[in-house]
């Protein structure tokens, strides 16, 4: 049975690439923060030593649109490749290639059907930033196969906060069932409050710092009761119109269960900070 | 009232095709009306067959063809398809002089600085416009 070995919560910054591939004399004070959150996760990899990568992360239209919108949908590819045109020309991301693991992925849909989730699933598909920068700051070299598991927290109606805290629980016993590896990691991309598009959107600070501050605490205390009840679409619509993906961090935070938290920071940037969390499941005493 | 369907497929449709973006920037009353007469009720995966999906009124194929990005948001297009396909437009315009740009917020982030200052003069009194339905 596979074993959840470490579990990531990022951010996916869309401009992580073009900010951190400057020359060392040109990074920014974000870039320095991105890069050493960087670091501390390919510790962690390098320490628990996964064999696939499940990540779980919002299509932003370019999986998902309104004529057939799916909510939860897991990729079953063999190999993914990354990144689209338009990501390209706002972003700057470079086009990457990862590996997949179809077996796990069948296993994971299979396993939702016992807990509650009708996955939709993808034989054919790429991945967007969501994926792609978790990816380039977890593990750059590309070397461990993923299997995506993509969420609508884009498109309204978007599911509300339970069944995210219910998907955790889900995508744990599922993975936890499967015999197709033996070590797993999740990586969770989310953000806290966040506008894009709307009248807050690049701002140099914060689009709501009270909001920033009570969800990090609710999600390293695990307060279900105050995720979920600030989880909805207008409490969420408050923090800025694209804070719905916060709602992956409540995946992340009912999946945990007795992993033990390494490191919780909202980390500094121009604009909202950006959640990062580190759990583990061998920590030496 | 836009269409929100039909406006919401027009700018995923474009955005994620270059050659259709650079038509939309080059001339985009042929552009919008070419979408809609001919290419908004093909389905997305299968371009031999059509949908019910309506056409809809000028008030908003106008919109579209004048970069009107106040009234499609206010009207409840999607913030997020909305600003990344208006973000090329707007660069475009910017840089051959057809759109100038108003005073910058103070302190802005670097990353597409000039452009979204000209979005966000637009859709700023609108606030957050619910695109729920």
């Amino acid at each position: 049975m596979a074993k959840i070995v470490s579990m990531i919560g990022t951010t996916h910054h869309p401009w992580y690439h073009a900010k951190t591939s400057k020359p060392e004399s040109e990074l920014t004070e974000d870039a320095r923060n991105l890069l050493g959150w960087s670091a501390r996760v390919q510790e962690s990899f390098r320490s628990t030593n996964p064999d696939v990568v499940v990540i779980v992360a919002s299509d932003h239209f370019h999986q998902f649109f309104y004529n057939n919108m799916p909510q939860f949908l897991i990729g079953r590819m063999k190999s993914y490749q990354g990144t689209f045109y338009n990501e390209e020309r706002e972003f700057g991301l470079p086009r990457v290639e990862l590996g997949g693991d179809r077996r796990l992925a069948t296993d994971l849909v299979e396993a939702g059907y016992e807990n509650g989730f009708d996955f939709a699933f993808s034989d054919e598909m790429r991945l967007d930033h969501a994926c792609v920068v978790p990816s380039l700051i977890s593990q750059p070299s590309f070397e461990i196969p993923v299997v995506p598991l993509l969420t609508n927290c884009g498109a309204p109606p978007i599911p509300p906060g339970q069944r995210f805290v219910d998907l955790g629980k889900a995508l744990r016993n599922a993975i936890e069932s499967s015999n197709a590896v033996d070590r797993v990691a999740v990586v969770v991309s989310g953000n806290l409050s966040l506008e894009v598009g709307g009248p807050e959107q690049m701002m140099p600070y914060s689009v709501d710092p009270e909001f920033d501050a009570l969800a990090m605490d609710w999600l390293t205390d695990r307060d279900y009761e105050s995720l979920t009840a600030e989880s909805t679409y207008e409490r969420l619509m408050l923090h800025g119109n694209t804070s719905f993906q916060f709602l992956n961090m409540l995946t992340m935070a009912s999946m945990q269960e007795d992993m033990t938290l390494i490191h919780a920071e909202a980390m500094k940037r121009r604009g909202s900070p950006a959640p990062c969390f580190i759990y583990e499941s061998e920590v030496q005493e | 009232m836009i269409d929100h369907y039909a406006v919401n497929k027009f700018l995923y449709d474009t955005d994620r095709n270059e050659h259709l973006v650079r038509r939309y920037i080059d001339d985009p009353d042929a552009y919008v009306d070419w979408y809609f007469d001919e290419r908004l009720s093909r389905l997305l995966d299968n371009e031999s067959e059509q949908s019910a999906v309506e056409s809809p009124d000028e008030a908003t194929r106008t919109a579209l063809k004048t970069y009107d990005c106040a009234m499609l948001y206010r009207d409840g297009a999607h913030p997020f398809i909305l600003w990344t396909l208006m973000l090329p437009i707007i660069e475009a315009k910017l840089a051959s002089g057809e759109f100038v740009v108003g005073e910058q917020p103070e302190n802005a982030r670097a990353e597409n600085r000039k452009p979204m200052a000209y979005y966000r003069e637009r859709i700023l009194p609108h606030g957050r416009p619910d695109f729920r339905y």
